[in-house]
């Protein structure tokens, strides 16, 4: 029986380097058709907002998560409580996220086998 | 014989996370648990034989290796991410005229990861 598995991304993107990790496993879980989803929570919804590494040498990995739908990881979640305490504005996430509120967050989250956290 | 499939992702020196791991590890291989370590993000620094603490303080490299010796536990080390942290094989050598990566630890890769997801009884992250 397959084992689903869910993506738990904590941190923002440039803090360290687990969102960058996390969307490199994603992709190799995704490409083994392993079903997959992500959980955006705590300071991990600054990746979806949008970033400006103009004038940096940072890599923008986050534009990666808008390609995940391609390795059919279409399960993409943030937390809305989150998202508000992070003032990031619903209208301006990729509309391939779905918010959940912290009660359908925990129950949605039950439904994975294996959790890993970034 | 069932499996328990532990991935380190922790820093051995930003936390204790990985003696925690170290001490589980043992734990399962005594319950007569097959025990695959998958080393990953910062984890891999783990699978660093350059690592040299003073001789007084733990040496996670040391004791995962005598781990691996003594008992029936795997130690692979997500080679990607190993090699943007320098921590390199022999075959990887080339560039930097040494090595850091060998036996009882190995290269091995997400692929790998994947299908030990599923295949493995258990599960546990450090």
């Amino acid at each position: 029986m397959t084992k689903n598995i869910a993506l738990v991304i904590t941190q923002p993107p440039f803090a360290n380097t687990s969102g960058q990790d996390a969307v490199d496993m994603a992709m190799v879980l995704g490409t083994f058709e392993i079903p997959t989803a992500l959980f955006f929570v705590s300071g991990g919804v600054r990746q979806l907002a949008s970033v400006n590494t103009t004038g940096t040498s940072l890599k923008d990995f986050t534009k990666s998560f808008a390609a995940l739908p391609f390795y059919d990881i279409d399960d993409i979640y943030a937390s809305q409580l989150d998202l508000q305490r992070h003032n990031i504005n619903l209208q301006e996430l990729p509309d391939f996220v779905q918010v959940l509120t912290p009660a359908d967050l925990s129950l949605t989250l039950s439904e994975y086998q294996r959790v890993i956290r970034f | 014989m069932k499996t328990f499939l532990i991935l380190v992702t922790s820093s051995p020196t930003a936390s204790a996370n990985c003696y925690s791991a170290l001490q589980f590890a043992k734990a399962a291989a005594e319950q007569s648990y097959k025990v695959v370590l998958f080393f990953y993000g910062e984890g891999i620094h783990n699978a660093n034989a350059f690592m040299q603490p003073p001789g007084d303080e733990l040496n996670l490299h040391k004791q995962w290796a005598e781990l691996a010796q003594d008992s029936n536990v795997e130690l692979i080390v997500c080679a990607s991410a190993a090699i943007k942290r320098g921590v390199i094989t022999e075959e990887d050598a080339q560039q930097t005229n040494a090595f850091n990566l060998s036996a009882p630890f190995h290269a091995g890769g997400l692929a790998e990861f994947s299908q030990l997801s599923q295949t493995a009884e258990h599960f546990i992250q450090f």
